[in-house]
Formats: C-alpha cells, sequence, structure tokens
C-alpha cells in the first residue's frame, strides 16, 4: 500500500495492503540511512517492505514534478483498480517509479544512482528534467548531483514559460509536452468556529474580479464573516495559475497574503487550513482534479475534511455527491481550465540514435495503456478511465509540443 | 542586489548610448505630434489624420468574421514618428483575459507591418508584421496544430506536416525584414518543410522587451475599447524599417517609407481547437484582419562627419527640443553638432561658470554654490513637469458599485485631479502599498489587515482623493503599490526641485509634512517628515530638494524562502523622465514579483507589464515626454485654487507671472507663493522654463560663437511649434517675444564675450520671489555619501578638430553618490532606441 506523506500530516498505516502494490517494490531505505547517504552511496539489493512512501527506486524509468498529477500517475504505475478494472501502466514491462512531491529532502531514482534533492512541484520537475538531458548539475535541499540517466520524465500542471531561452516553446526543442488531462483550479474555504455559509453568503460562488479583491487585500469582510486568504509557495504551479487566472499576475505577491504564515501552504492539501480561527473563513486556491480525487477515495487520504470546494467564476465544479464527476463546464473555462502534461525528452521518443520504444509508448496518446491515452475508448482498462476517477478530464487538445530546457 | 533594477536599467541605457554613434548622429525623430497631446492642445497636431476603419469594408470573410460590426479609429496616421497614438473601437464583444494557456476570448491584436502583400495589393502581408514576440498563447508566430484539417490552403507553404505523435503538424509563418532578411523555422529539404532550430518569435529584429504588439486588447460590456499604442520607427524596430527616407527619383521629393497598421480580431476560438491559442498569423485569424495605412516623417539626414561638436549638458527636459533642433543646426552651413549629455543642472551650472572651456549647461535655476556667478542665462524653452498616470477601471465587484460602473469595468480614466498634499503623500510612501506588504509598518499605524489604521491603501482609496475627484473614483478597489507612490527618476534635477516647492507652497500640504495628520488620520510616513522631533532619523527632511528621496529604510529580511526587500527593490528607480512616461504607456508599474530560489543567483522577479484594461501606475515624468507617448496627465491644483492640466495656454499662462530669482535676476521661475501666481486662474503650476547658461569668461570664443548659433536657434526658429525637424514638438509651448529678447542678448554677450551688467527679468511681480528657501536644516542634514575613486570621464565619440579638452570635463563634472549624473552619454540625440524594458 502506497500512503502518500504530506507535510503536515500523520501516515496512515495501510489497511488491507493490496498485494499488487508489494509485489514489485524493489527496494526501500529507511530515512535515516537514506539522509545518511546523502550523495554518491549507492545501497542496492536490500529490500524491504516498509509501507510507507512512494519513493520506490526503480530499475525502470522514473518520474518527477507536479503534485496535481501525482496521485493520479501513482496509481497508474503501480497500479490501481479504482475504475473497476486492474490497470497497471508500464513501459514495455519495466515497472515506472513515480516520486512524490513532498516527502523526504532526498530521494534516490535509480538503483546505484546518486540521492538527489526531491524535485517538488511542476517547476521543479521540468528542471530535473532539464538536468538530467543536459548534464548540469542538480541543487535542491542543499543537495548537489548529476542526475544524468537518474530523471526520465517529469510531471507538470503547467505548460511552456514566455521567457525566451528558457522552457519557451521552440519546434525542435529537447523537451516534448505531452497532454495528460484537464484539470481546474477553483478555491477551497473552511469556516471557523460559529460560522457557516448563510453567514457569507456569496462565498461559495465567487467571481474573479471577487478573488482578486480578497487577495488583494481589499475585502476582508464577506457578510459577517472576516475572510483570511492563503497562498502556496511562490514555485507552486497552482498558485501561479491562480493568481494568473483571478487577475493578480502568475509571478505577484498580493496584499492580502503577505505573511509567511499565509503562504507556505503545499498544494492541494486541506491540512493547510489547521483550524481557522473562529469568527473567520480560509480560502486557498485547490485543484479541483485534486479534490475530486481525494474525495472519491482515489487517493489513500482524503484531507478535505470539512472544507467545500467553491464555485469559481460561478460554475461548479463537479457535478454529483457520490462519486464526485468533474464538471464539463467548468473545466473548459479558459479561464479556470487548464491542461496538465507528461514531459518526455524529444531524443528518445523521436526517431534517432536515442529512440526508446517503451518510453515512447509510454507516453505515446494513441496508446491506450500509456500514461496519456484520453481517447474515444470507454472501456475501463485504459488508463482514461483511471484519469477520470482521479478528477481529469479530455485535455483540450492532444497536440503536444515541445520546449527549450527550463533552468 | 536590491538596487539591481535600477543599475541594469541605467547599465542598458549606458550600453545603449555606446552603441549610437558618439558623433555622427542619425536623426532620429523623437518628437511626438498629435494623437493625445499635452492636455486637450492640439495645436501642433496633426490631428487631420484621424482615420476610421469597418470590418465590413475591408474584410472579404465578414460572415466568418469574430465582429461583423467593428469600427476602428486611429488618432492619427500621417507625418508619425516615434510615438504613441490611440486605437478605439466599437462593435466588439465582452472579452476574456488571457490565461498561461489560451490567449481569452473576443479581443483585438494590434501589430505593425511594413509591407504589401505581394498576391493581395491594398493589403498587408503577414510576414512583414512585428509580431509574436511576447510568444505566449495566441500570440506567437508559430504553433502546433490539434487538427491537421485545419491548416488552410494559404498556410500550407508554411507547415510542416506531422510524422508521429511527438512531431504533430506545425505552422509558422516567417518574418522577412525590410531588408530582405528572413527568419524563419522552416528549410525547405529536398522538397519538403522541415523545421529547423530558429526562434521565429525572438530574433535580432523583435524580441518580448522591444516590440510594439498588443497581444491582447479587450472590450466592455458595450463593446467598445480602446488601447494605446507605440509606433516605431526604424530607429526602434529596423526590420520594419519604417520612416526610413525614400526619395522620389522624378520629383527629388524626400519621404517616410510607410507602413500599416493592422489590427487582428480574436474570436471565442481559433478554426480546429477549443480556444484561441494558435497565432493570429495564421490565415483563419489573419483573414479578418482591418489594416491602416501609416505614413511617416522622413527620418532626418545625418550630421556629416568630422563637423565640429559641441556639447549640451544638463536637464532632461529639454532634450525632446533639442532631438528635434539638431539636425536643423548640423544642416545649417558651418554649424556645429551639438551632443547632450543628462545629468544634474547644478553639475553643468558649475562646470560652466569660468574660463575654461565647458559644456553649454541647460539649467532652470540660478547657479548657487557660493561662487560668484559669471554667467549669462538665455532662455530656450518653456516646458513642464507632468505627472502622468495609465489606470484601468476595476469596480468593486462586492456590490460597491452601480451597474453602469461595472459596465465600465476596464475602461482608462481618463483625468485625475491632484492637491500638493496628494503629491506629498505620493512622494513620501506614506500609503500603506507604497512599503512592502510584508514589512512593518506601524509607523504609518497600520496593524494588521483587519485594523490598518488611518493612512489610505493608495491613492484611490484615500477619501483626500475622492474628496476632490469624480465619484466614479469611489466605486474602484484597485491595489498595486504603483498607484501608492509615483515612479521618478533617481538622480538630481531641478524638475524635482520645482515639484518640492510646489508641495511647499500649500500650507495643508506642509501640515501634513509636519507631521499634522489630515482631517482623515493620515500622517506622514515620519521617515519623510520636516518636522525633526518625529523623524526617526533625528534629522528634519530638508526641503525642497533636487531629488526624491526614498528615506524609509524599512527592509523585509531575508528569509529561506526569499531575499531581502527594501524600498528601492519594493518600488524601484526609473532612470530618467522619458522612461517613467514610457512605462506609463506600457502600463508597467514596476511591480516586484516573487522570489526565484533556482536561478542564478536568486533573484527576484518582475511582474509583468499590465495589459491594457487592467493598467495601474502613476509616475513623474516632463511634458514632451507625456506628449510623445500620448499618456494622460493629472490637473493639479494651482495656487490659484484652480485644477490645471498642463497645455501650451496654461504653460504660458505660468510664464506671465514668472518671478526671477533674488541673487540673480536673470533667472526666473514660476513661484507658487508668488502674488502673481496666485491671481494666475490658468496656470500650470509645474511650469519651467529651460536656459542655456555659458560664461561670456571663456577664453575659447569659437565655442561661445557655437553656443551663441545655438540659443539664437533654439530662441527663434526653434520655438516655431510644428513636427518638422528644427521646429518645437509637442508638450513645449513657444516662448514669450520677452524671453526671446532676453535670450538674444545673452547670445550676444556670450558670443563678444562681454560681461557687462545683465538685463531685466520680463516680470517683476511684487511678493517673494524664486529664492531657495526650505524646511529642515539649510544644510544637508540627510548626510550624502561621499563619492570614491575617480570620476569617470564623459563618453564620447572620436576627436573632432574643435572637441574641447575632455579631461577637465571629467574632473569637474562630479559623480555624486545616489546617481548624480544618471547617463554620461555622447548621445546627440537623446532617442529612445529599443529600449528593453
Amino acid at each position: 500500500m502506497l500512503a502518500l506523506l504530506r507535510v503536515g500530516r500523520m501516515p496512515l498505516p495501510p489497511s488491507g495492503c493490496r498485494p499488487e502494490y508489494k509485489k514489485w517494490i524493489t527496494v526501500k531505505i529507511r530515512k535515516a540511512v537514506a539522509l545518511s547517504a546523502a550523495i554518491g552511496v549507492a545501497i542496492a539489493g536490500i529490500s524491504l517492505s516498509v509501507p510507507a512512501n512512494a519513493d520506490p527506486v526503480s530499475p525502470g524509468y522514473s518520474i518527477v514534478g507536479s503534485d496535481t498529477l501525482q496521485d493520479a500517475v501513482n496509481a497508474l504505475v503501480n497500479g490501481t483498480s479504482i475504475s473497476g478494472t486492474f490497470v497497471r501502466v508500464t513501459a514495455g514491462g519495466n515497472p515506472v517509479g513515480s516520486f512524490d512531491a513532498t516527502g523526504s529532502a532526498a530521494i534516490q531514482l535509480k538503483p546505484g544512482g546518486p540521492y538527489i534533492g526531491r524535485p517538488s512541484g511542476s517547476g521543479d520537475g521540468k528542471k530535473a528534467l532539464s538536468r538530467a538531458l543536459d548534464g548540469n548539475n542538480w541543487a535542491k535541499n542543499n543537495i548537489t548531483a548529476n542526475v544524468v540517466g537518474q530523471v526520465d520524465l517529469a510531471r507538470s500542471s503547467s505548460g511552456a514559460s514566455t521567457t525566451t531561452g528558457n522552457g519557451d516553446i521552440n519546434a525542435s526543442g529537447p523537451l516534448v509536452f505531452i497532454p495528460f488531462g484537464r484539470d481546474a483550479v477553483s478555491y477551497a474555504f473552511r469556516f471557523g468556529a460559529g460560522k457557516t455559509l448563510a453567514d457569507a453568503p456569496g462565498l461559495d460562488s465567487l467571481s474573479a474580479a471577487q478573488l482578486l479583491q480578497i487577495f488583494n487585500g481589499v475585502t476582508t469582510t464577506i457578510g459577517t464573516v472576516t475572510v483570511v486568504p492563503k497562498l502556496p509557495q511562490a514555485s507552486s504551479g497552482t498558485r501561479q495559475f491562480f493568481l494568473g487566472a483571478i487577475g493578480a499576475g502568475s509571478t505577484s505577491n498580493p496584499a492580502g497574503v503577505p505573511d509567511a504564515a499565509t503562504t507556505t501552504t503545499v498544494e492541494n492539501d486541506g491540512g493547510a487550513f489547521g483550524t481557522p480561527a473562529a469568527g473567520t473563513v480560509q480560502i486557498f486556491p485547490f485543484s479541483a482534479a485534486s479534490w475530486i480525487a481525494q474525495v472519491n477515495g482515489a487517493t489513500p487520504i482524503n484531507t478535505t475534511g470539512v472544507a467545500a470546494l467553491g464555485s469559481a467564476g460561478g460554475t461548479a465544479p463537479f457535478t454529483g455527491t457520490s462519486p464526485l464527476v468533474p464538471n464539463s463546464a467548468f473545466y473548459s473555462s479558459t479561464t479556470w481550465g487548464r491542461d496538465v502534461y507528461i514531459i518526455a525528452p524529444a531524443a528518445k521518443i523521436l526517431p534517432g540514435a536515442s529512440f526508446d520504444q517503451d518510453l515512447a509508448d509510454l507516453v505515446d496518446p494513441t496508446k491506450t495503456s500509456s500514461l496519456t491515452y484520453f481517447g474515444a475508448s470507454a472501456s475501463p482498462a485504459t488508463s482514461k478511465a483511471v484519469k477520470l476517477r482521479f478528477g481529469f478530464l479530455t485535455p483540450s487538445t492532444t497536440a503536444t509540443f515541445r520546449t527549450n530546457y527550463f533552468s | 542586489m536590491q538596487h539591481r533594477s535600477v543599475s541594469r536599467r541605467s547599465t542598458q541605457s549606458a550600453v545603449r548610448g555606446l552603441g549610437a554613434l558618439g558623433v555622427v548622429a542619425a536623426v532620429l525623430g523623437g518628437v511626438a505630434a498629435g494623437g493625445l497631446t499635452v492636455g486637450a492642445d492640439r495645436a501642433q497636431a496633426a490631428s487631420g489624420s484621424e482615420v476610421v476603419v469597418t470590418a465590413a469594408a475591408q474584410d472579404a470573410d465578414i460572415l466568418t468574421a469574430p465582429f461583423p460590426n467593428l469600427t476602428v479609429t486611429v488618432s492619427q496616421t500621417t507625418d508619425l514618428q516615434a510615438q504613441g497614438i490611440l486605437v478605439s473601437w466599437t462593435g466588439a464583444s465582452r472579452s476574456t483575459p488571457p490565461s498561461s494557456q489560451s490567449g481569452g476570448a473576443n479581443y483585438l491584436q494590434i501589430a505593425q507591418c511594413w509591407g504589401d502583400d505581394p498576391d493581395n495589393p491594398g493589403q498587408p502581408d503577414r510576414r512583414t508584421c512585428q509580431y509574436g514576440a511576447v510568444a505566449a498563447p495566441g500570440a506567437s508566430r508559430d504553433s502546433v496544430r490539434s487538427d491537421p484539417a485545419s491548416v488552410a490552403a494559404e498556410d500550407e507553404q508554411f507547415t510542416v506536416p506531422a510524422s508521429g505523435f511527438a512531431s504533430p503538424t506545425y505552422t509558422s509563418i516567417p518574418f522577412i525584414a525590410r531588408n530582405g532578411e528572413v527568419i524563419s523555422s522552416i528549410d525547405q529539404v529536398d522538397g519538403a518543410n522541415v523545421a529547423n532550430n530558429s526562434n521565429v518569435n525572438s530574433n535580432k529584429f523583435f524580441t518580448k522587451l522591444t516590440t510594439n504588439e498588443v497581444s491582447w486588447a479587450g472590450s466592455g460590456d458595450d463593446g467598445t475599447g480602446s488601447a494605446k499604442f507605440e509606433i516605431q520607427t526604424a530607429a526602434q524596430a529596423p526590420g520594419l524599417g519604417c520612416g526610413e527616407p525614400v526619395t522620389d527619383t522624378a520629383t527629388g521629393v524626400v519621404t517616410g517609407a510607410s507602413c500599416w497598421l493592422v489590427i487582428i480580431p480574436r474570436g471565442t476560438a481559433d478554426v480546429g481547437e477549443s480556444t484561441n491559442i494558435r497565432s493570429g498569423l495564421f490565415w483563419d485569424a489573419w483573414k479578418h484582419n482591418i489594416a491602416v495605412k501609416l505614413d511617416f516623417r522622413a527620418l532626418g539626414t545625418r550630421c556629416a562627419l568630422g563637423a565640429s561638436e559641441r556639447q549640451l549638458a544638463g536637464s532632461e527636459l529639454v532634450s525632446a527640443a533639442i532631438a528635434s533642433w539638431q539636425p536643423a543646426l548640423c544642416a545649417a552651413s558651418g554649424g556645429s553638432i551639438y551632443s547632450s549629455i543628462t545629468g544634474a543642472e547644478s553639475d553643468a551650472a558649475a562646470a560652466a561658470n569660468g574660463k575654461a572651456t565647458a559644456p553649454l549647461a541647460l539649467t532652470s535655476r540660478a547657479l548657487d554654490n557660493g561662487t560668484t556667478d559669471s554667467l549669462r542665462y538665455a532662455p530656450i524653452a518653456l516646458t513642464g513637469v507632468a505627472l502622468s498616470f495609465a489606470i484601468d477601471r476595476f469596480p468593486d465587484a462586492f456590490g460597491g458599485a452601480p451597474q453602469d460602473a461595472l459596465n465600465r469595468s476596464q475602461l482608462p480614466f481618463s483625468s485625475m485631479k491632484l492637491t500638493p498634499r496628494l503629491v506629498a503623500k505620493l512622494l513620501t510612501n506614506s500609503y500603506l502599498q507604497s512599503l512592502p506588504y510584508s514589512s512593518d509598518r506601524t509607523h504609518l499605524g497600520y496593524t494588521s489587515a483587519q485594523d490598518p489604521g488611518h493612512n489610505a491603501q493608495n491613492l484611490t482609496s484615500d477619501p483626500d482623493f475622492l474628496a476632490i475627484n469624480d465619484p466614479e473614483w469611489a466605486y474602484q478597489a484597485i491595489t498595486s503599490p504603483a498607484i501608492a507612490d509615483l515612479l521618478v527618476p533617481q538622480g538630481r534635477s531641478d524638475a524635482a526641485w520645482a515639484v518640492w516647492t510646489y508641495v511647499l507652497s500649500d500650507a495643508d500640504a506642509v501640515k501634513f509634512l509636519s507631521g499634522t495628520p489630515d482631517p482623515w488620520g493620515m500622517k506622514v510616513n515620519p521617515w519623510s517628515s520636516i518636522t525633526a522631533a518625529i523623524n526617526p532619523s533625528g534629522t528634519a527632511l530638508t526641503l525642497p530638494r533636487d531629488n526624491f528621496p526614498k528615506a524609509d529604510p524599512v527592509e523585509v529580511p531575508a528569509n529561506d524562502q526569499a531575499g531581502a526587500v527594501n524600498l528601492v527593490t519594493w518600488r524601484p528607480y526609473t532612470a530618467d523622465f522619458d522612461t517613467a512616461a514610457y512605462l506609463t504607456l506600457r502600463g508597467d508599474g514596476q511591480v516586484l514579483g516573487s522570489w526565484d530560489l533556482l536561478a542564478t543567483p536568486p533573484k527576484y522577479t518582475k511582474t509583468a507589464r499590465d495589459l491594457p484594461g487592467f493598467q495601474k501606475v502613476m509616475s513623474v515624468t516632463d511634458t514632451a515626454s507625456a506628449a510623445r507617448y500620448a499618456v494622460v496627465t493629472a490637473a493639479l491644483r494651482n495656487p490659484s485654487g484652480v485644477f490645471v492640466t498642463p497645455t501650451t495656454q496654461s504653460l504660458l499662462a505660468a510664464a506671465a507671472v514668472m518671478t526671477p530669482n533674488t541673487k540673480q535676476s536673470q533667472v526666473f521661475g514660476f513661484d507658487p507663493t508668488s502674488t502673481g501666481a496666485k491671481g494666475a486662474a490658468d496656470a500650470y503650476p509645474l511650469a519651467m522654463p529651460v536656459f542655456a547658461a555659458a560664461s561670456p569668461t571663456m577664453t575659447d570664443a569659437a565655442v561661445r560663437a557655437s553656443y551663441a548659433a545655438f540659443i539664437r536657434y533654439a530662441s527663434t526658429t526653434g520655438q516655431t511649434p510644428g513636427t518638422v525637424l528644427g521646429q518645437l514638438p509637442d508638450g513645449y509651448a513657444p516662448m514669450p517675444t520677452a524671453w526671446r529678447a532676453l535670450a538674444e542678448s545673452a547670445a550676444a554677450a556670450i558670443a563678444s564675450g562681454s560681461t557687462g551688467s545683465t538685463s531685466r527679468p520680463p516680470t517683476s511681480t511684487s511678493g517673494s520671489t524664486n529664492t531657495s528657501s526650505g524646511f529642515g536644516a539649510t544644510d544637508t542634514s540627510v548626510p550624502q555619501p561621499e563619492a570614491t575613486g575617480d570620476p569617470a570621464g564623459a563618453l564620447a565619440g572620436p576627436v573632432t578638430k574643435d572637441d574641447p579638452d575632455m579631461g577637465l570635463v571629467s574632473s569637474v563634472v562630479p559623480l555624486v553618490g545616489g546617481g548624480g549624473i544618471a547617463a554620461l552619454l555622447a548621445i546627440p540625440l537623446i532617442a529612445r532606441i529599443r529600449r528593453p524594458l
């Protein structure tokens, strides 16, 4: 059973560990050993069946990066029956190791490989993959390592950058973005003691302009409730997308969320609410897919608790109650919806000296057994069926695009 | 690191200055003509060239057009130079702003192109457009295509067919420069299209920082909208070559090469996609374009190599006029090339006051450094300081605004009124948002978000402002540090002195600066107070002064998440007044972004400039720059109690009541405390004269003769308003006759070297005169940092036969800590050349 270790939450012990998860766990390193063997020490061949984190050292391929996609990708590569049928995605029979965005500071991706600082989020995923291809060192969490051959794929909840020469679109570029699914970003809110939605009419259906006023600190009260906005940290793709969507500017520091207390929350984690003070309501951006996946039990842990997901722009992000079903009207919005991607090296999936058929099939959207499939098949045996249960919808386009390295 | 943005800007202007020819000057017209002129005065404008075009008349495919009823008005289409124009329209639909993955919905894109389409005469060629540099969705030159069937026949030649999921169909529109050079990311190999590694969106001809394209211009509920557009000539956009001189072989008439202004409407989605994500140059979007021909003034003649060069140094306010006069001066037989160095006027005047050969000083105030003033002052221009702004409506979304205010959301405000007390608040970081959000702002009365105290967040939420302005301002909920203070240049200037003098002339403003709260309880930032007792530094702020200090030492300390933020990091200086107006045109408030931990070294990013419809920025600039960039300026309350914007009439009204300096009667200025000023209802209170000053005791007679020639030209022919080279650009008022007489007598004295008595000033009204009295300690109570090291020499081109000995200049003109000389460059023309902003 792969329980996801998230900051601020106790890991739940696995209940009824499914044998299919256990059978391919190759190497597990205890944390203390891992940290003391920070650089360059290979510990191979030790086999411990520990229940804890989703950091398998993979003799096959590795994928790092975004938090938003990690639950779905973890389930796909580890095997899941969430769609009704057991689905597991491999690369020509080779396992794929998907590494969470949060967890231990150091991870070892492949047997014999170095311990590296864990890439945490879309930005890190893009950069770590770029370093694995251009040969420069990857420095994170005070660990500097060469990661060539260690990182094979990246998960990303954001697309190309618009900075010339740094992750910008290049039709001959070394990275290929392949659409994985479509997510949407809304806002979650949780009341402190003594207040409910009746005390703050309209809070569950805020427009972009209203959200901008809240995050700018212009509006601090709705109804009789004090509003406390919060944001994930600066490199979070969800934060940048949300701030861009409400008009604050994706790299800005809005006036209503200035302090460390309100800006260092993890992404897509209801634990960020803590216990809101009495008489207040906290709100912060939340991926609709992640919300739906957690409430539906697709993820091992549901962090949503007593919080609620608002209807940004007035459109509900999901319909139904059990299971929650993503609302395509919300997801298709150009303001709130976003395609999410798997990033692969162009050299390995295009004809040429480095072409790797297994990797290409792993990310080929025309193959029902790939990570990125979202085609016409309604069979529960496809990755599409799994992704739907994780709250993703069909991406707005299946066209891939290429970019330069990210630095 | 805190000064990164400041120093980078200065360095870049220095680099560009070096790139500009030191001695030989291509005259690059930097003169605004028409469009939104200073205030409402269109006297100098080529106002007859406004053009109205419709989609119905131009779009052959109107049935599939996004806005069949689109009507576009372009404010000026002839006699164009590097300037701003206004593009406005009706008949569109309510827009959706862009996101990181979509270009938005129902918007217009505006670009400048140079060539005619050989297949469609009378229409622009999409391959010649400066477009795509933004490289955002919907605003690039190239993209992949989701559906190969959606590729129009006209795009086939620019398309690489798909070959597998990792190589989808790819279309890329090349750029062809005026000189024939082609930038293309597609090669023809064995008759097939193959992608190469070129970047068509960022290349030697345009980049994201230099392009003038408007990638998104939105419309309100009523389908109307407007956007400022920055016209670029061959100087800013060599790939377009607009304005390059073209000689008609038959008649010998020289005209400027013409260009196109192209408006591309975008609907809800591209053909074959679910949103606007592909290039506006692809045929299905391009075919709906509306185009207007732009006629340019011919970029002027070069000054001949080897002609004697003369230096002018000092005031930036007169730069635009010198840019216009310079080519006419050097073209005259025996004419010199007058190259201009911008810097502190007081330094230039000090350098000129002696026998040694020195640049002709350009100053607005008299020399006041304790030495005997031997200078003769000749008035050469009547100009002024303007407070410009670009603020778009953002009404309260929580029911605080009536429906008609909500309907006007995103439209720009076109006027505002400011009093001296409001200007004082903007200059002293007294508004809460002008200090870093997570800093300790208790000295402004701020405790927490729930208990912010009595200091307003920014100008637009200040009851002091709302009380005198249109009621619609009260419905807005705009937030930005860029409307909590003014973008100001670093360095010393007489213009800063004039602004502070204006502030101090008002009793309410003085009380505020002394520490008394305003009627709504707002208090001055104590670090900028003129009362020593409440100023935490122990000494009062000396006012008036010749710079705009950022006195508050507030700092957000560095932590493991981000670097430190002090006031200059938070609110950087601009390089000069021209830059401030340019930033206002582009809606760039210089707002700090987030910390980039993984950059090398880690640094703060800058928030991107705001799109039209979401702009909020205010700046201190000069009237000539404001006119050139067509930015809106604030109406200031003059000593007579009337709110006045800068126009030719209001500048002249102020000139009529200017009073002489008590110690130097040749120099006069607008004294807001004088009786004449208090009676002048039409006067613009920040009107400023600029004097050319040289000493008749200078030993080099040839140099003195050159200076006299300059003064004579500037004060006579150079005062004719107009857009032709050699005339007076928009933003200046032609000098009164009495001033011209003074200029002539000063020129005669300088030329002859006589040190006889000076003539009387043109006006002498009773009342206090333009002295240098102020508040606080009279001496430098705010310690100036010592300049260390050797002063840098002035940067100049190769030596010409009449060059003065530059060594003397470099030792006389000091580099004062704090950026005394903003840009020591020998740019003959102060022209904006491809600013990387």
